[in-house]
């Protein structure tokens, strides 16, 4: 008979003995997360003054009258506006696959030191320099770009696999270790290494672009360029790319889906996958993270698109255990009966928690709206969207796929942050889930009916059905971002 | 069992002196940081970036309406504030000597074939502008612009056969311009891709990426063949 067993023994002393003491993490990223989506909601509310689903409710024009093309080409100044929201959104992801996997505790104040002031230099400077052309801030914004890339690669010393010794194997999820190397670490080695790769590629293209610094060095580069900002959808359609033109597109093309892959991965963790089914993600999880890397790099549509299949794999299989996980969750009391429950109510079981329903949801919607949209729209491009008729519509898919992609892994990154923040179940995060779940569905779906439209249709009705599930994810954000900041607050006290 | 702590005037002291020493450490570290940083940013120099350029010019040519469609990839802020101002528009009869030298099928002709020294100057005539279409419940419109150009309004005796070669020059009022090429009755393609070219690179990447993984599993296996053994003879 065990202490806790004793009916003799005090009470008190009974419930101290059966008290599972968890292992406190050495460092806690709560107050980074919470900074970062506070900062980026910010932006973003910013954003909202002259996006057009919100400007059409004002007759269509910006709120503020700020948009000068002589102060700053129209061109640059989205460049450097998008860039301010992606470089925050970028760290603020690697602090979630740090939350999830293990990293080396030594390097996590460096990682601090480099990520979070970069993440603010290069969002606040560079939104500065957007408007006011003042060089100053865009240097600032340099430094802060900087000082992610150099966080990059204190990332791939933190979470380097030794196998054996680091990640500890004892602390290993299941299906995850080969032999004592850990997979998990792996894949993020391989991620980060892509990452720094493609920032890489769009340093060297700034670089040649604004100065023609690379030429002056290596004269088989020079390009003689005249130094005009210009984003990847406008010169997509120039037959013979010059290499920074290659380098800008590619940039575009891989950033994106590599924060796309961050974000997969951090649903490998909340979906409790494991077992050998993990196993298979993570030997096709670095192959399809080289393989649609390396497609970009050299811009050849069928290896990304290879790249991108090894990857719809993984997370359909993440989701849909994500999915399971949810039914049993809700069905937790039950313990084994579980397994003699109806398909019914175990399909029920899904839609029991809004958060985790809408989470996993949009992780397989994406696959079509983005992915499988994506492969289809480039198998017609040299035949159907490159067509002079089609000039409109292909540029309109240039913009919205990556949009699309943006807005989608934004909600995932905030659907997971509402997951982690509010464990227990309220109204404020039902209601959050269910308005980011729906919003995102039409969103999404009124979104790939616009781009994917023939061009002598009428394409404002799939324009309004967007602008009307963006409204929605607005509100899904607000009540989202609240509930975050409600339980933030409730946890420090 | 009873558990005693008690501080003593020193402990505290020195407890004091230990944080004081933390703060000061972080307060030179934010000094260290803000001075790099402020040194760094007067020290990069690089070249602002001034042109307006139309980015992209797309051109098809209906020979039987003898109308020249143009899309303009121009985005601006204001319509009638940055706008293209100019086009100018130039046709071009192709040498007889260019065909001769052709060495490959004449559907098979792309842009870089058909050189400056082969054209002949037909006509050239200029279009002007005051402001780009605006449409507020679109701004993309603001991006793309298009126009149909019916050359007949301009010179109307100009008759544009196939084989044509039609050059334009878009110029906008703040800076900058974009020229494009395109022959009467033909379009320029991309080159032509296909999924065999996705076999090879896909195999390098997964051989790179999975030849470690492979060889950890050969040198696994083979150091648990060796506990066993040492189990056994144990």
């Amino acid at each position: 008979m065990t202490l806790a067993e004793n009916k003799d023994v005090n009470p008190i002393e009974q419930a101290m003995v059966t008290q599972d003491f968890k292992e406190r993490p050495k460092h806690r990223y709560s107050k980074i997360h919470v900074f970062i989506i506070v900062f980026m909601a910010i932006q973003v509310l910013f954003l909202l003054t002259f996006s057009e689903p919100l400007s059409i409710l004002w007759g269509g024009h910006p709120l503020f009258a700020i948009y000068n093309d002589n102060v700053i080409d129209r061109s640059a100044r989205l460049i450097m506006i998008y860039h301010s929201l992606a470089n925050p959104f970028v760290v603020a992801n690697t602090f979630w696959i740090m939350e999830y996997y293990d990293t080396r505790d030594k390097f996590i104040p460096w990682l601090k030191w480099t990520m979070v002031p970069g993440a603010f230099f290069s969002g606040i400077c560079g939104l500065v320099f957007a408007y006011t052309r003042w060089r100053f801030f865009h240097e600032l914004f340099y430094i802060g770009l900087f000082l992610i890339f150099i966080g990059g690669v204190l990332f791939i010393a933190a979470v380097f696999p030794i196998p054996g010794k680091f990640p500890d194997p004892k602390k290993a999820t299941k299906g995850s270790l080969l032999f004592g190397l850990n997979l998990e670490n792996y894949s993020l080695v391989i991620l980060a290494f892509c990452v720094l790769v493609s920032t890489i590629y769009a340093a060297l293209a700034a670089i040649e672009n604004f100065t023609g610094g690379i030429g002056e060095f290596l004269s088989q580069f020079a390009l003689n360029r005249e130094p005009d900002a210009f984003l990847a959808e406008e010169v997509v359609k120039i037959l013979h790319h010059d290499w920074v033109e290659e380098f800008i597109v590619s940039h575009l093309h891989i950033q994106l889906a590599l924060s796309s892959a961050m974000v997969v991965m951090i649903g490998y963790k909340t979906s409790g996958i494991q077992g050998w089914v993990y196993s298979i993600i993570l030997w096709i999880n670095p192959v399809g993270l080289i393989t649609i890397s390396y497609g970009a790099w050299v811009l050849n549509h069928y290896l990304i698109w290879v790249g991108a299949g090894l990857l719809i794999i993984n997370t359909t299989l993440m989701a849909i255990q994500g999915w399971i996980k949810t039914s049993k969750d809700h069905y937790e009391a039950l313990g084994d009966e579980y397994k003699k429950l109806s398909a019914r109510k175990r399909i029920r079981g899904i839609f029991s928690d809004s958060v985790k329903f809408s989470l996993y949801f949009i992780y397989l919607y994406a696959q079509i709206v983005v992915t499988i949209c994506g492969i289809l729209v480039g198998l017609k491009t040299r035949e159907v969207y490159r067509l002079h008729e089609w000039m409109q519509v292909e540029y309109d898919f240039n913009v919205g796929h990556w949009h699309l992609l943006a807005v989608l892994i934004a909600t995932l990154l905030l659907l997971s942050a509402i997951d982690h923040f509010q464990r227990r179940k309220g109204i404020l995060r039902s209601v959050a889930g269910w308005f980011l779940g729906i919003g995102g569905f039409i969103a999404f779906s009124g979104a790939n009916w616009y781009m994917l439209r023939n061009p002598l249709a009428n394409k404002y009705i799939p324009m309004y059905i967007t602008f009307v599930g963006v409204w929605i994810l607005i509100i899904g954000f607000a009540f989202g971002i609240i509930n975050i900041l409600i339980s933030y607050r409730r946890r420090d006290r | 069992m009873k558990l005693n702590f008690k501080y003593t005037k020193n402990d505290r002291l020195v407890t004091n002196s230990f944080m004081a020493r933390d703060m000061r450490n972080n307060k030179l570290k934010y000094v260290w940081l803000t001075c790099f940083t402020l040194i760094l940013s007067f020290g990069c120099i690089t070249q602002m970036s001034s042109a307006h350029s139309p980015k992209f010019i797309d051109l098809k040519f209906y020979l039987d309406d003898q109308i020249l469609s143009i899309y303009y990839v121009h985005g601006v802020s204001n319509t009638s504030y940055h706008f293209i101002q100019t086009v100018e528009i130039e046709f071009f009869n192709i040498s007889t000597e260019f065909f001769d030298t052709l060495d490959k099928p004449i559907d098979k002709i792309v842009e870089a074939d058909v050189l400056e020294m082969y054209l002949i100057e037909l006509v050239v005539f200029n279009a002007t502008y005051t402001e780009q279409h605006d449409d507020t419940a679109d701004t993309q419109d603001t991006l793309i612009v298009h126009d149909n150009i019916t050359v007949t309004d301009y010179i109307p005796t100009l008759n544009v056969t196939y084989w044509t070669y039609i050059r334009v020059t878009a110029y906008c009022n703040l800076g900058g311009n974009f020229t494009q090429n395109a022959l009467a009755g033909q379009i320029w393609y991309d080159i032509e891709h296909s999924m065999i070219e996705a076999v090879v690179p896909t195999l390098v990447c997964a051989v790179v990426i999975l030849t470690p993984l492979v060889i950890w599993v050969i040198i696994g296996k083979q150091k648990q063949k060796r506990e066993i053994t040492q189990e056994v003879t144990q």
